[in-house]
């Protein structure tokens, strides 16, 4: 080519440019470059639409999914596993055939007795399964006919870090992908504003001195990090860095970023590198969600009544309740899987001052939450999972009163519940013992539980692996895994 | 309609034609109700053919005859119509699919339409990774792009078609290695397919699987083509599916002699010829043309000196050059001016900063221990003693041995001993009921696999509960490996604290001659002290048996007590009754103190001991705390704020004075320190004793309890007595916001000096009479606390040893608490071992195992002993055919972007195959001939003709070689975090380059680690620094684990909770907020404004043109040059607007901005930069 016709030739791009710089953005951006900039978009937190499955290997019943973390291991004993029996038997030792050597954590191995602290607080039955709940939950109790109650989950971990990496992402061992990162991996993203899996985390009113979170927990592991969780923080910006700088406008932004397109265009022309336009995709989407976000973020638009129903908590930015108010709008947004974490339920010492606080943050939260879902519509095709790391012994840890006690970690079986998504609500899954010392009836592993939300989202968790240092990963590890067909339709 | 049911049909009857795919295809595209019919259809059918272990029985080529003892269940074949279709199609059918999953993604994305479904897209051939990797999305997120297929572009081998380790131990190890591989556990028919011998031999009652030269009377091959669903292998419940190609292959292989060979990577490498080539100038050019011209790619040419220069500098120092550098270089005619840079670059400080970023990666390097509390780990010295090796170009081979073996080398230096910080990286606990042999089992675990990952590029934990499924390592080998690092002369909890025991010590400067005169002194004395005490045990028994004990309490009827009003009493009710009694005193007011009390100060000696519940101050602030004081006779005790920024320790002053306006008085300071002082919003003990000499040295100054910190006097010339009438005072903290004011909540007076280490017992003295009762039923610490309080003040021996004690270990401390420590393995006395774990389980232990190494691999002689020390001169063994390997592989991946293995973690069966096997070998060949010299390797690395090749993708570059692998261009790739944030610094001016030391806390946003960190973690509140701090390397930035900094993450930094020797690298929205955000680019990009505002005599089109130039090295295009500046004038007319608002930006970070710059324009100029800094070309390496 001449240099005259290159001059003009490179004119007549530049002034294309110059006019899509002025407003027709990456629409007109793409149209130079042929479509392979478009079909970009959205795969910043996976691809858009499919993922790595290219699609669920059978029909999903969960287009999305919210999962109610209370880290620290909340007293099943004091909210769901009812045991009437107990009462007669407060200040007796835990007889050694019910705990038949099983291993105990340091904090209580070393004590001389086990003495049974029965609940103090009153059990009822409701809803058509008469599921028992305690005092401690009268709104989740309005839920029961909508909730599946499992007594019967078990982990192997005892202690809090490795028990919550442990359901969090398969193994007690920090390093493997989170089960939100495996879902956005697996099936790829809803909508292209906003991230796939979100995290949001709590305040809480109960133990002050609250076991750690870790950012493993969200972690997309050797999955490339697009998938790992983003966390909507109450505070200062929603998502990290997405406010432009004090005294920098929209408009300003747009300029900036209209020329930034523009040099990286020509780059692309020169170099040819197809990750130039991956590039300018990913700005336009920042773009993008620094609008969308702080909409979403901005709950103004709420009525009163739906306040109402998460209960006052719902309007302090930051509470439980706030936050499944969040997660509602992010799952009729397209957020594929959002998890809140509320911490404070480590209740090894004076159980009856701290647990009423932490039932209180969430339980009105709770019933907002499935009651919105049910009437928006959303609640047979969103998946909701409530519960924590394990569960909590029937026996006294410190000194026992009648009003007072605390209990230690307790792995051999607890309870969670699940939601939507064509979960059987009205019902309660497997049985324990009296003492709620281990599981007498159809126990559930924390993996065969990770199994069953995989496979409310249309996965076989067999099938949904990546290869990494020789191995196939998944979620559910090696040992074999079984998907809770019994709560399901 | 009718045609679509019809389409539909033929489809999941697997006899759609080529063109009714496209007919399909496009009704699909334009019609929402034929895609919601189509929906319909598959999830129906899907439903249909639920039975999977059917599924994976029927083979796409092959008839299924049925045994006769199973009967056909569902009659519609359930393999997914999906699969079907592309399979009976062939290509074209493939290639349509393509689009189909395109279609589905669509479907997905209607708001109203169905959602999904589902097993139409199912592939049983593809795993899912494999469909991620095939998808058809080219400009994907995470830079995944097809991968270059080396079995078409460039064969191997000697001329046969089928090369045994390229075409069929893959197929081998993915299908049949679990049943018939190396673990014995879940071996099937005593076949291992995995050793020659035994895949060609008779075994037991079973023929040789493999006759060569016969697939026909080849078991193997007879049993993979097998109609019979119980016959046909791999068997139907594997879920594992030959394709009819990969048959194919392994008949061929077998119709050619079947000929075996080895792994590569376990077999010595072999110094193969250098190929003849016309191109380049050396082996490594040669090497890579060979493969390029087979597949039909020549070399590119050498890129412009200037981009060649920024990628080199980027490469060696991860910071560009400076313009002038630049130009000089660019000048340089000579014909070593390149050689001449790589020089200079490489003796550079900065190379070892930026080598030693992949090295902490692989080491999982952090400031913190990882796990539950998180809190502070202090190993930063390893960091900088890494730094140093790359800088010293200490060669490889030392630098693996020092860090496997430091310590155990003869006359180990102390640099040598804080080299083996490398296995004290590993994340720890100390979490409440965590059990001491489950984590012991942990942390053998992580140090196994990250030596094997690091230096061996094996995968060997996966044998820590079997043996490995692919590679030849058995538990047994998993266990002597472990025992190697099983022998650490050191607790399992890490107590939480920032020095774990082992710990190398580095004396503050100046220190050092004091410190090694005092260590021993003190280290002994206590030993022999331990010692005494568990001779005396018997002695102690008796006192606990006893059950009268005496209390014996040195101050008896000499001292007077009294309490804070208000303050809770304490839950024990023992107590209770003791302190109800005492009388009581407000903070803000003042009292008289009773009688002898009342005189402290003249002349004799006198013990204060009190509680104090410090309040947050700010650092260096004085605050008051209680003083008897008359406005110029009397005492008086400060807290001052601290200033170490990791830990937020206070200091104490005391004065005692005679004459504040003579200056007639003794004034000492405690120093600085992180463990002696005491820390905000705590209740502490402290206390206070005086000789009644009138001299400093006869004040010793307690805190918190029996910790004794160190004093540092200020003033020292008191001429006599300073007693005084003044009442005491008890003065009320100003406190922080947040916190409490500071109270004093309990205080004694006791007319003599008390000994130091017996405070805390006396102060205590009824909480271990109440321990003494509890007998047995005592906590552990409640226990050791009381034990400790017999031998201080009861038995009669160790109690006259005690106070000698103390004082030693007075001094001992002040140089401690001042000292760094880094973390080091130490053996124990007695030999190593390990239990072979049943199942990996911590308890079940096992056979009890010595060190060794992993039978396949290779033996330690049997005269070396059995420890860490031999097992690091193995690895960099000449006879070791993994270590050069691995190294040289890991070292060309930083600068080529990927390994010659790409799986640069994994050599293993599973690994990638090299895509330069040959070179690879000569590469490490001369690596070792040359005494694993570092820089001399990676200047051979630069001064190739393949790294210098311009990086534009030219003509069919892309469709032949998407990944670069052949290296037919230059590399091009995103620049990791750390650099993309240095080179921000680097160009904006304001890069600190200040060397080592401990870690910095440049901008975060605020919570991010308040929100997930534990309550008593010291590492929950990130206290950001101020001034030089904030421009630091990021190689310096504090590593929290379970928090790291956001800005590194986001570029797929890793955690550093466990080993990584290779970062992906994606393409995020995330990212783009971070640059153009983050207020550490932000400040860089008005630094760089700045910067080229003043070069630029204030001229905007100027500063334009230098800011530029101070990015790239260059002048920019002129179309870039036009693009900035149209920017330019947009931003100044938007600022003009409302000039407050460009005072807004320019206020942005911790340095400010000139006065005397106009603000609009300078703003503006911050955008055009904040441009420039977010330019493709800015943010990659080309």
């Amino acid at each position: 080519m001449n240099p005259i016709d290159q001059y003009v030739n490179l004119e007549t791009r530049r002034q294309f440019l110059g006019k899509a710089a002025k407003g027709l953005g990456i629409a007109a951006l793409s149209s130079i470059v042929g479509n392979s900039a478009r079909a970009n978009i959205g795969s910043s937190f996976g691809q858009l639409g499919s993922g790595a499955l290219g699609g669920p290997h059978f029909p999903a019943k969960a287009k999305r999914g919210i999962y109610l973390f209370m880290s620290g291991a909340p007293s099943q004993l004091d909210m769901f596993d009812y045991k009437p029996e107990m009462k007669k038997l407060f200040d007796k030792d835990l007889p050694d055939s019910i705990r038949n050597g099983q291993r105990l954590t340091t904090m209580t191995s070393g004590q001389a007795r086990f003495p049974i602290a029965p609940s103090i607080y009153d059990f009822n039955q409701y809803g058509q399964s008469g599921a028992w709940m305690s005092e401690l939950l009268p709104n989740t109790a309005k839920i029961a006919d909508d909730i599946a109650i499992i007594k019967s989950m078990w982990t192997e971990a005892i202690n809090h870090d490795p028990a919550i990496t442990y359901i969090q992402t398969g193994n007690q061992i920090p390093g493997r992908p989170s089960l939100g990162a495996w879902l956005s991996y697996g099936l790829g993203s809803l909508n292209e504003n906003l991230p796939t899996f979100v995290i949001l985390n709590s305040t809480w009113t109960g133990r002050k001195e609250a076991q750690a979170l870790f950012s493993r927990l969200w972690g997309a592991g050797p999955l490339p990090s697009q998938h790992q969780g983003v966390a909507l923080r109450s505070d200062g910006d929603p998502v990290l860095y997405l406010s432009d700088p004090h005294g920098v406008d929209r408009n300003m932004r747009r300029t900036m970023l209209d020329g930034v397109n523009a040099i990286n265009n020509e780059l692309y022309e020169d170099f040819g590198d197809p990750e130039t336009h991956a590039r300018i995709s990913q700005y336009e989407m920042a773009f993008r969600m620094q609008a969308s976000v702080p909409d979403l973020t901005d709950l103004s638009d709420e009525p009163d009544y739906i306040f109402d129903l998460y209960g006052p908590d719902s309007r302090k930015p930051g509470t439980f309740a706030y936050n499944c108010l969040m997660a509602r709008r992010l799952a009729e947004k397209g957020v594929r899987f959002s998890q809140i974490f509320h911490r404070g339920w480590d209740q090894h010492a004076v159980l009856p001052k701290d647990l009423p606080n932490q039932c209180k943050d969430i339980d009105r939260a709770c019933y907002g939450l499935i009651t919105d879902l049910k009437q928006r519509g959303m609640f047979d095709d969103t998946l909701v999972v409530w519960g924590g790391e394990f569960g909590r012994t029937i026996y006294c840890q410190g000194t026992l009163t009648e009003d007072n006690y605390g209990r230690d970690h307790h792995p051999r079986c607890y309870t969670k519940w699940v939601a939507g998504a064509g979960v059987k609500g009205g019902q309660v899954y497997g049985e324990t013992d009296d003492f709620s010392y281990n599981i007498t009836k159809d126990p559930v592993h924390i993996r065969d539980l990770n199994a069953t939300i995989l496979n409310r989202f249309g996965i076989d968790h067999k099938q949904l692996n990546f290869k990494h240092q020789g191995l196939d990963l998944t979620l559910t590890g090696v040992e074999e895994a079984h998907v809770v067909e019994d709560i399901l339709t | 309609m009718n045609e679509l049911h019809a389409l539909i049909a033929s489809m999941l009857e697997d006899r759609l034609s080529a063109s009714d795919a496209k007919k399909l295809q496009s009704l699909l595209e334009n019609d929402p109700e034929a895609r919601r019919i189509y929906a319909e259809q598959c999830q129906l059918h899907a439903r249909l053919s639920k039975d999977s272990s059917l599924e994976t029985a029927i083979q796409a080529d092959t008839p299924i005859d049925f045994d006769e003892s199973e009967s056909v269940e569902n009659a519609p074949p359930a393999r997914s119509a999906w699969s079907r279709l592309s399979s009976s199609l062939g290509i074209i059918a493939a290639s349509v699919a393509i689009s189909f999953v395109g279609i589905i993604a669509f479907l997905n994305l209607q708001p109203t339409g169905e959602y999904a479904y589902p097993s139409i897209t199912e592939a049983p051939k593809r795993s899912p990774q494999e469909t991620y990797e095939q998808a058809d999305f080219p400009e994907s997120g995470n830079l995944k792009r097809p991968p270059t297929n080396f079995a078409t572009i460039a064969p191997q081998g000697d001329g046969k078609t089928i090369s045994f380790n390229r075409d069929i131990r893959p197929i081998l190890s993915d299908n049949c290695y679990h049943c018939h591989g190396p673990d014995a556990n879940t071996r099937e028919a005593e076949l291992r397919l995995d050793i020659e011998a035994n895949a060609f031999t008779a075994h037991g009652e079973f023929e040789p699987a493999i006759i060569r030269g016969d697939p026909e009377n080849s078991p193997l091959y007879q049993r993979i083509i097998s109609p019979l669903k119980s016959d046909i292998m791999p068997p139907p419940d594997s879920h594992k599916v030959l394709t009819a190609e990969q048959k194919d292959k392994v008949r061929q292989w077998i119709e050619e002699g079947a000929e075996w060979e080895a792994h590569w990577s376990f077999m010595q490498p072999k110094k193969h010829p250098v190929p003849p080539a016309k191109w380049g100038n050396g082996p490594i050019d040669a090497f890579l043309l060979k493969e390029m011209t087979r597949a039909g790619l020549e070399p590119s040419p050498e890129a412009d000196k200037a981009t060649l220069a920024r990628r080199l500098a980027l490469d060696l120092t991860g910071l560009p050059l400076d313009p002038d550098a630049l130009d000089q270089f660019v000048a340089d005619n000579s014909s070593d001016a390149y050689e001449k840079l790589v020089d200079r670059l490489l003796d550079s400080r900065a190379f070892g900063e930026h080598q030693a970023r992949y090295w902490l990666d692989a080491a999982r390097y952090s400031d913190t221990h990882g796990l539950h509390l998180d809190n502070y780990r202090e190993i930063w010295p390893y960091r900088d003693w890494v730094i140093q090796a790359f800088n010293e170009n200490k060669p490889f081979d030392d630098f693996i041995v020092e860090q496997i073996a430091g310590d155990l080398l003869p006359g180990s230096t102390l640099e040598q001993q804080i080299a083996t910080g490398f296995n004290r990286c590993n994340p720890t606990t100390s979490e409440g009921g965590a059990i001491e042999d489950e984590y012991r089992a942990i942390y053998a675990k992580d140090r196994v696999e990250t030596t094997a990952t690091v230096f061996l590029g094996l995968t060997m934990g996966c044998a820590s509960c079997h043996d490995h499924k692919f590679d030849p390592i058995d538990r047994e080998d998993f266990y002597q490996f472990s025992a190697f690092f099983n022998n650490l002369d050191g607790p399992i909890m890490d107590r939480n604290a920032y020095d774990t025991e082992p710990v190398a010590v580095i004396p503050f400067q100046g220190h050092e001659a004091k410190w090694k005169a005092i260590r021993p002194i003190y280290e002994e004395a206590k030993k022999a002290f331990d010692q005494l005490k568990r001779d005396r045990e018997d002695a102690y028994d008796a006192w606990l048996e006893a059950g009268d004990a005496t209390f014996p309490n040195p101050l008896e009827g000499s001292s007077y007590s009294l309490k804070l009003e208000g303050k809770s009493e304490k839950k024990n009710a023992e107590k209770k009754a003791d302190e109800t009694d005492l009388p009581r005193f407000k903070m803000g007011e003042s009292i008289e103190l009773p009688g002898a009390f009342d005189k402290l100060g003249n002349g004799d000696a006198f013990t204060i001991a009190f509680t104090y519940k410090t309040p947050r101050i700010d650092p260096h602030q004085v605050v008051p705390i209680m003083s008897k004081f008359d406005g110029d006779r009397g005492w008086r005790i400060f807290l001052i704020g601290g200033d170490d920024k990791l830990l937020d320790r206070y200091r104490v002053r005391v004065e005692l004075i005679r004459s504040l306006k003579n200056n007639d008085l003794i004034s000492i300071t405690t120093k600085a320190s992180r463990r002696g002082n005491p820390t905000p919003n705590k209740s502490i003990k402290f206390s206070l004793a005086y000789d009644g000499t009138g001299k400093a040295e006869g004040v010793t100054i307690g805190a918190p309890g029996r910790q004794v910190i160190d004093k540092r006097s200020v003033k020292d010339q008191l001429s006599g007595a300073f007693e005084t009438d003044a009442p005491l005072q008890f003065h009320e903290a100003v406190a922080h916001p947040e916190a409490d004011n500071g109270q004093v909540e309990s205080l004694s007076f006791y007319a003599s000096e008390v000994p130091l280490h017996s405070v805390n017992h006396i102060l205590a003295l009824d909480n271990r009479k109440a321990i003494y009762k509890k007998g047995k039923e005592a906590r552990k610490f409640e226990k050791e606390s009381l034990r400790d309080y017999y031998f201080a003040l009861v038995d009669p021996v160790t109690s006259k040893l005690q106070n000698e004690l103390a004082r030693s270990e007075t001094r001992y401390r002040f140089y401690y608490d001042q000292a760094t420590v880094s973390l080091v393995m130490k053996e124990k006395d007695e030999p190593a071992f390990a239990h072979m774990l049943e199942r990996g389980e911590y308890d079940k232990p096992g056979e009890k195992v010595f060190p060794a190494l992993p039978k396949a691999l290779g033996s330690l002689s049997p005269d070396a002993p059995k420890n860490r020390l031999s097992l690091a001169n193995w690895l960099v063994d000449p006879s070791n055919p993994l270590t050069a390997r691995v190294t040289v592989n890991r070292i060309w991946q930083n600068f080529f972007g990927t390994g010659i293995v790409e799986t640069s973690e994994d050599f293993g069966i599973m690994g990638e195959n090299p895509s330069h096997p040959e070179l690879l070998d000569w590469l490490a060949i001369d690596f070792q001939e040359n005494d694993w010299d570092h820089k001399r390797f990676i200047r051979q690395i630069v001064t190739s003709a393949a790294y210098k090749q311009d990086s534009r993708i030219r003509g069919e570059a892309l469709e032949i070689d998407p990944e670069n692998r052949l290296l037919a261009r230059g590399p091009r790739y995103r620049l990791d975090g750390e650099t993309l944030r240095d080179q921000a610094l680097y160009v904006s001016g304001s890069l600190n380059e200040e060397f080592g030391g401990p870690p910095v806390h440049p901008y975060q946003p605020k919570g991010i680690w308040n929100a997930v960190a534990y309550s008593g973690s010291n590492t929950r509140f990130y206290k950001e620094d101020k001034g030089d701090a904030l421009y630091r390397r990021s190689i310096y930035t504090f590593w929290k684990r379970t928090a790291p900094p956001p800005n590194m993450i986001v570029f797929d930094a890793p955690s550093r909770e466990n080993c990584s020797v290779r970062r992906v690298r994606t393409n995020t929205p995330l990212q783009a907020l971070t640059l153009m955000n983050d207020p550490q680019y932000v400040e860089a990009a008005r630094q760089l404004a700045q910067r080229a505002w003043k070069q630029s005599d204030g001229k905007a089109y100027d500063s334009i043109e230098s800011m530029y130039r101070f990015a790239f090295g260059s002048n920019p295009p002129e179309s870039h040059q036009d693009i900035l500046e149209e920017s330019y004038s947009k931003f100044k007319y938007s600022f003009s607007e409302d000039v407050s608002r460009a005072r807004d930006l320019l206020e942005i970070g911790d340095s400010i901005a000139p006065e005397d710059a106009n603000p609009v324009e300078l703003a503006s100029l911050t955008m055009v930069a904040n441009q420039i800094m977010n330019l493709d070309s800015f943010i990659n390496k080309y």
